[in-house]
């Protein structure tokens, strides 16, 4: 009984075809380049996640006067003002409650950008040490700037500042959510020639605007409000319904 | 071909199938990484999870992509058969690599809060399109792909409803598209990022649009069945040992082969995944099926003890020096 060569015919229990061979000599490594140079520009063409730094080693020192609205703060003796927020992501209200305008030693990481600075405060008890017999001192009284109207993303503070590279982008949106609904301060951030500028995003009347910001984290969006300074950081106040997305 | 059923029937081919794919995977993800290192020097670096992340999402990405490119490839070119042979372990470390990426996003993105993690991830408060609950469609479509690859589920799940299962791979990989177009895409500024995905697309519709208009072209074009019986054209174009598939109008194709002088018929849909079984060759006296080496003997469409398959068989006759097969299937 005759039968046709099995000639180009692959089947794969048996050995491998003269023509199938030829191929795959030259596809094979071919291929294997190729996913190395794809895995390379993938990656060279991503957006750079910029000079943010985390100083995760040893714990320092700040003193200053503690501040708890409109979200906790240290404000430092030169007049500038650092938030302040827990391990995790979780801001610092129930760690500095009751201590407003007290003096205080914090403990802590720094995280830093462009100029601005936050603190994770340790955990351990004497991550927020009060002063021993301190008097309180008022809060500073809001300095207000007038109409504000701004577009830019709406960012958790603490990632963007170092706890995540990057911290911000659509990508990051349901951590910067996480954040902003556990208490860390949300922030607008603002791009001018390539250069950030940070303004906290606060409730019509200065308070905290808590959860409601978390639905507009990561986005490209249209914020309006009354804008005000105060302890070296500029707020934003803004009322219901004044964020949208940009068009 | 088996008659009991083995976590992986090991060949050489698949050892080697698979050697190779956990070399390209490694080749990318180290080339992702490193470069990823080196680019990111000077700000610190991107978070050694994000970057993992990344890397494994991408990586699963490409790998659907050539997953699906394999299948309408095969029918352009017999040369990219081996790459179809073992495609089931390329779908099962895509859905690896992409639970991976998911474990890392739930991981870093939605511990340490004050919601659940899966939850913070997958249903984010938000204003725009849900691209994380996409990203986790695309996942449990992989899931499914991967938990019913095996040969158990497709013999007891029969053939037409695993290959059903098995399509939804495409509404799988649409999700897993939208979710890098409305997610990572929408905040990276460079084309470099969604030129590929674009172009990825592309090929995968046009391949699969392209081959699948063949094949409906040619089935439009198919003979007609006169008084139940189907030209299948002169008896001596069809060389010894070799079938080809005789399409017809309105119906399923049917394979012709010529073995021993005679020209016998049979169904031309494998029964263990659908191949073609008139693109086979006739190996060891029996009809192989070019998918994955199903066997069949010419006449009986039975398969060799100790194998239970069978093809359902068409009667033939020779009228004027021209073949014609039997429209209705013979009773088994």
């Amino acid at each position: 009984m005759s039968e046709a060569p099995r000639g180009d015919f692959y089947v794969g229990y048996l050995a491998l075809p003269w023509g199938h061979s030829r191929f795959l000599r030259v596809f094979v490594p071919l291929a294997l380049w190729a996913m190395a140079a794809l895995g390379g520009v993938m990656v060279w063409s991503m957006r750079r996640p910029g000079p943010a730094v985390w100083r995760t080693g040893a714990v320092q020192a700040w003193h200053g006067t503690v501040r708890e609205r409109p979200y906790p703060a240290l404000e430092l003796d030169d007049g500038s003002s650092v938030l302040l927020v827990e391990v995790g992501k979780r801001g610092a209200q129930e760690r500095v409650a009751g201590l407003d305008g007290r003096s205080a030693t914090v403990r802590g990481w720094s995280l830093e950008r462009d100029g601005r600075r936050l603190i994770e405060v340790s955990p351990e008890r004497d991550g927020v040490e009060p002063s021993a017999g301190g008097s309180r001192s008022e809060s500073p009284t809001p300095r207000a700037l007038g109409a504000f109207v701004g577009v830019g993303e709406i960012v958790d503070a603490k990632c963007f500042l170092g706890a995540m590279k990057p911290g911000d982008g659509l990508g990051h949106r349901s951590c910067a959510a996480l954040c902003v609904e556990g208490g860390i301060p949300p922030m607008l951030l603002l791009w001018r020639a390539g250069e950030p500028s940070f303004l906290l995003v606060l409730g019509p009347d200065g308070q905290p605007i808590g959860a409601r910001a978390a639905r507009w984290v990561g986005e490209r969006v249209e914020v309006r409000g009354e804008a005000f300074a105060r302890g070296g950081l500029i707020e934003v106040r803004v009322p219901d319904g004044g964020v949208r997305r940009a068009p | 071909m088996s008659v009991s059923y083995r976590m992986v029937q090991w060949n050489r081919h698949k050892r080697v199938y698979d050697a190779l794919t956990a070399l390209a995977v490694g080749a990318y993800i180290a080339a992702f990484v490193g470069v990823g290192l080196v680019v990111n020097r000077a700000d610190g670096g991107v978070s050694a999870p994000i970057l993992a992340m990344r890397a494994l999402g991408t990586c699963a990405l490409v790998l659907l992509h050539v997953a699906l490119c394999i299948g309408p490839l095969a029918r352009i070119s017999p040369l990219v058969a081996p790459l179809l042979y073992n495609r089931r372990h390329l779908g099962v470390t895509t859905f690896a690599l992409a639970a991976l990426h998911a474990v890392l996003a739930i991981g870093f993105y939605g511990a340490f809060g004050v919601r659940f993690p899966i939850a913070a991830v997958v249903d984010p408060p938000r204003a725009g399109p849900a691209f994380e609950a996409m990203g986790f469609g695309a996942l449990a479509t992989l899931f499914v792909m991967a938990a019913t690859s095996h040969d158990f589920w497709l013999k007891n799940l029969t053939p037409r409803v695993w290959k059903g299962i098995h399509l939804c791979v495409v509404g799988g990989y649409a999700l897993a598209v939208l979710h890098v177009a409305f997610g990572a895409l929408q905040s990276e500024p460079s084309r470099a990022l969604s030129a590929p995905l674009l172009a990825g697309a592309a090929i995968v519709c046009g391949l699969h649009l392209f081959t699948g208009w063949r094949e409906v072209l040619r089935d439009f074009r198919g003979a007609r069945a006169a008084d139940g019986w189907i030209d299948a054209g002169p008896a001596d174009a069809l060389p010894e040992g070799r079938a080809r598939a005789v399409a017809v109008r309105g119906g399923e194709r049917i394979a012709l082969v010529r073995h021993g002088g005679e020209v016998c018929a049979m169904s031309n849909v494998c029964a263990h995944q659908g191949g073609p079984l008139g693109e086979g060759r006739v190996i060891d006296g029996c009809l192989t099926c070019p998918w994955h080496g199903y066997q069949y003997g010419p006449c009986s469409g039975a398969s060799p003890p100790p194998f239970t398959e069978r093809a359902p068989t068409h009667r033939v006759r020779i009228e004027n020096g021209r073949v014609q097969v039997r429209a209705q299937e013979d009773s088994p």
